[in-house]
């Protein structure tokens, strides 16, 4: 352990060394998309008018290891897509899938941009469905899950930056096994999810979307098939990427 | 612990960084291209075993493969694999069985690589790694394989062109191999052929 | 922010390290209040065991609670996974009663400590009669912290003759919990079968293996890994170590070594109240071979030793029955069948026991009653389910990583 604490100064000394050298050089892109204002998910202009923004992308999860009993990674497969109305009003919608857990999101928002600043207020709720029938399973869940949430965003030069915060609310959940039925008609703070996003052009004038997101949550719908029932909060980190369509 | 060093020693580079002048972009406009890269790599495994480490060997030679597509903005997306000794470790005097454990491992990992001003870049990927552990003792050898399903790489280079086509670079990475919460950095130089 | 992929990097590494598994210790008493006591005798202790109601701090543990005593400790059980694990003494006829609390679900602990007063139910307890009433007094904390909320609980009635006359399984996995339950002692461990009955449990499931050089050996993951060990250099297949490799670079979680099966039934014969043993078979190949004989042989040992234990081998699978099916005489073989209801007949199995996902399935559990098996699910978590499979199903036990719960819900019965 000292040794790396001293491999690490080593190579802060010598980048802090290097960055001071480095020759600026500042030549013009010619792309000719550069010159367009770039398509974004985040950093919405179109206060006044009604536009449509879509992407399809995944994210690699990583479910808890107390709920799965081993380090797994999951892909999240999903759709997101974006509406803005007249008078800054926004729809938003999203579909995630893991085949046995799903999870499909709607809600309004309001948006306010000004140059390269972009705010965005919502408040998504979310249906999650879930099946398994085979392989020993017979159980099904249904659920609703309440996310208010607000992003800020800001384009410096060629990359939009979102950071993204949404509280987490659990309304309702009822699972079948065989033949009984158990709901939850009960709202329950489930935690909260911190985001970040960066948007930028990969090639032509397709943008690709990186994101960052952690979750702190008790309950967490992708692995509702592991029926955990630990009382505790987690982080679930996710790494995510999406193209804007 | 180390997790957090590594984390704050990022960030501080970071600020670090940024307290510089501002450089102008420098990205380059330049037709759609693919790359091959190549490194050699010395290895070193941040012992976390919690049991059974005495006489734990933790540096290593190792190599890697990457390719890349490097389209006209600054991101590259691709793959990257290699070939690392993680440790190794022999059994203490005295113990009732005498031998030695060694583990390798090969990553598969997709890439996202950014290139950040002229000749720095930052990489990060995710992926498969295919973990080999070979145990010797009273004369044979057991070799059993495991494949870690949540593993993470982060790097960062600086790479040099020699030409339009060849560039050479340096290159540290740090690597987390979920399975057995295996961490271990790298420092490596490696050769690109770009067409 | 001109370097994002870097603070990407860096929250990354922060959030993958944050869910790093906690223990959670168990609280000591920095001046316990049983320092000069003296022991209960075998008889005062049933005089104490029955359904309480609480008087104070009901929010906390629920309207009623399960008092028994299991083996040397006196035992708690609520409704939502809270658990209490106590000792007991008297003194001047005073009884007191000191000891923790734990939420089974989540990290929450405490210290407890409470007294019966003479006048109380504190004498006729320590006299060995029946007493007119039964309150004690006391307070519980959080953590370490001294106990300063107040907690009462006022005895209500005994067990009712149902509870007392019908034998139910309360079966704890793994022997007692999981490594994610966060529990003092790792699972499938020497220490944990030594630690099960503070829950409740009347019996265990185990995971059986075999090493590479035939001895059978208790762990539930096909792998080394560090859910189940410390971390150590071994890794891969377990089964393909020897058990002197085994023994020489493995420890489990909490520092235990890992017990070899005889090792394990053997301390369950000798020295738990323990009647119930499930062996889950993790392995199909030539592993009843092994296995076998040693189920016998402690079969033997109960017997000499006037103990009623059942010992069954897991069938968790085909493959695992057609292994059985190897054996001379199988039939005559105690086992437990995880499949339906045909294989139990063919294997002859004692119990059937289905997933509790399958739902409770009353028609077949009748059906196997009819035909002189036993029926017990596994494995079953949630509160509300084992609520509902214990009033509404027909099942004679089940097994759960949350034993005081299933306990709770059996001995409150009416």
């Amino acid at each position: 352990m000292r040794n790396w604490r001293n491999l690490s100064r080593l190579l802060l000394l010598i980048l802090l060394v290097m960055a001071g050298y480095i020759p600026v050089s500042a030549q013009e892109v010619n792309s000719i998309y550069a010159k367009e204002k770039m398509p974004s998910l985040y950093l919405l202009r179109y206060d006044t008018i009604t536009h449509y923004k879509a992407s399809i992308g995944f994210s690699m999860v990583q479910p808890p290891k107390d709920m799965v009993e081993t380090a797994i990674q999951a892909p999240l497969f999903n759709f997101h897509g974006i509406v803005t109305l007249p008078w800054k009003f926004i729809v938003e919608g999203d579909v995630t899938s893991l085949i046995v857990s799903n999870q499909i999101s709607l809600g309004p928002g309001i948006n306010f941009s000004k140059d390269n600043f972009g705010l965005k207020l919502g408040w998504d709720a979310a249906f999650v469905f879930g099946q398994l029938k085979q392989f020993g399973f017979n159980n099904t869940t249904k659920a609703w899950l309440q996310y208010p949430n607000i992003s800020a965003s800001y384009q410096w030069n060629k990359m939009i930056f979102t950071l993204k915060a949404e509280a987490i609310v659990v309304s309702w959940v009822e699972t079948k096994t065989g033949e009984n039925q158990l709901s939850t008609d009960r709202n329950f703070f489930n935690g909260y999810s911190g985001a970040f996003y960066l948007e930028q052009r990969l090639h032509k004038n397709k943008v690709l979307v990186i994101g960052f997101k952690d979750s702190y949550v008790k309950y967490y719908w992708p692995v509702w098939l592991t029926f955990s029932t630990f009382n505790r909060f987690y982080h679930v980190p996710e790494i995510s990427f999406s193209w804007i369509l | 612990m180390g997790r957090k060093n590594i984390a704050f020693v990022l960030i501080f580079l970071l600020t670090a960084l940024a307290a510089f002048p501002q450089q102008q972009d420098s990205a380059l406009a330049k037709p759609l291209r693919f790359s091959v890269t190549v490194g050699a790599c010395v290895t070193h495994y941040i012992d976390n075993l919690d049991y059974g480490n005495q006489n734990l060997g933790k540096n290593f030679a190792g190599f890697s493969f990457r390719l890349l597509w490097e389209p006209e903005y600054r991101l590259s997306l691709g793959a990257e694999t290699g070939s690392y000794t993680m440790f190794k470790v022999k059994s203490p005097p005295g113990s009732a069985i005498t031998g030695d454990i060694t583990r390798r491992v090969t990553p598969v990992f997709l890439l996202v690589r950014m290139h950040i001003v002229d000749y720095i870049y930052f990489s990060t990927g995710f992926g498969l790694a295919f973990l080999t552990n070979t145990s010797n003792h009273a004369d044979q050898k057991i070799v059993t394989n495991t494949t870690s399903l949540s593993n993470y790489l982060f790097s960062a280079s600086y790479i040099y062109p020699l030409s339009t086509h060849w560039q050479l670079g340096v290159e540290v990475k740090v690597f987390d191999f979920g399975a057995y919460n295996d961490w271990m950095n790298s420092m490596q130089v490696f050769g690109t052929f770009r067409f | 922010m001109r370097y994002p992929i870097l603070y990407i990097s860096a929250f990354i590494i922060l959030a993958v390290s944050c869910n790093k598994v906690e223990d959670v210790p168990v609280p000591v008493a920095k001046d316990s209040i049983l320092k000069g006591t003296n022991s209960l005798e075998v008889a005062s202790k049933p005089l104490m065991e029955g359904i309480y109601k609480v008087n104070s701090a009901s929010s906390v543990f629920g309207d009623t609670i399960v008092v028994k005593w299991t083996r040397e400790k006196l035992s708690f059980a609520c409704f939502n996974g809270i658990y209490f694990v106590m000792d007991a003494g008297s003194l001047n006829s005073d009884i007191s009663i000191e000891g923790y609390w734990r939420d089974g679900y989540s990290d929450g602990t405490g210290l407890c400590a409470m007294t019966i007063a003479k006048a109380e139910g504190g004498n006729e307890i320590v006299n060995e009669i029946t007493p007119q009433q039964i309150i004690m007094r006391g307070a519980f904390g959080y953590g370490d912290d001294t106990t300063d909320q107040t907690f009462t609980l006022t005895y209500i009635r005994p067990f009712s003759d149902k509870v007392k006359n019908t034998k139910f399984n309360v079966l704890a996995h793994r022997a007692g919990g999981r490594t994610s339950d966060r529990l003092p002692v790792s699972e499938n461990s020497i220490e944990m079968i030594n630690w099960t009955e503070r829950l409740g449990s009347t019996g265990i499931e185990v995971d059986v293996r075999i090493t590479r050089d035939k001895v059978a050996f208790l762990y539930h993951d096909a792998d080394i890994n560090i859910r189940l060990t410390k971390k150590g250099p071994l890794s891969g297949e377990i089964k393909a170590y020897s058990w002197q490799e085994l023994s020489s670079y493995v420890r489990l979680i909490h520092g235990e070594k890992i017990p070899t099966l005889e090792e394990a039934l053997t301390f369950v014969v000798d020295s738990t109240n323990l009647d119930f043993v499930y062996l889950d078979m993790k392995e199909d190949k030539e592993a009843m071979a092994v296995v076998i004989p040693i189920q016998q042989k402690m079969l033997h040992r109960a017997h000499d030793k006037g103990r009623t234990v059942t010992i069954v081998v897991g069938i968790p699978s085909t493959a695992v029955l057609n292994d059985l099916m190897t054996y001379p005489d199988y039939q005559a073989i105690p086992s437990l069948c995880e499949l339906t209801i045909d294989d139990v007949r063919t294997a002859n199995s004692i119990v059937w026991s289905p997933r509790w996902t399958m739902g409770t399935q009353i028609d077949l559990v009748e059906q196997m009653h009819s035909e002189g098996k036993t029926a017990i699910c596994w494995t079953i978590d949630n509160p509300a389910w084992i609520r509902d499979y214990l009033n509404n199903g027909h099942f004679d036990g089940l097994l759960t990583n949350f034993p005081s719960v299933v306990t709770y819900y059996h001995y409150i019965q009416k």
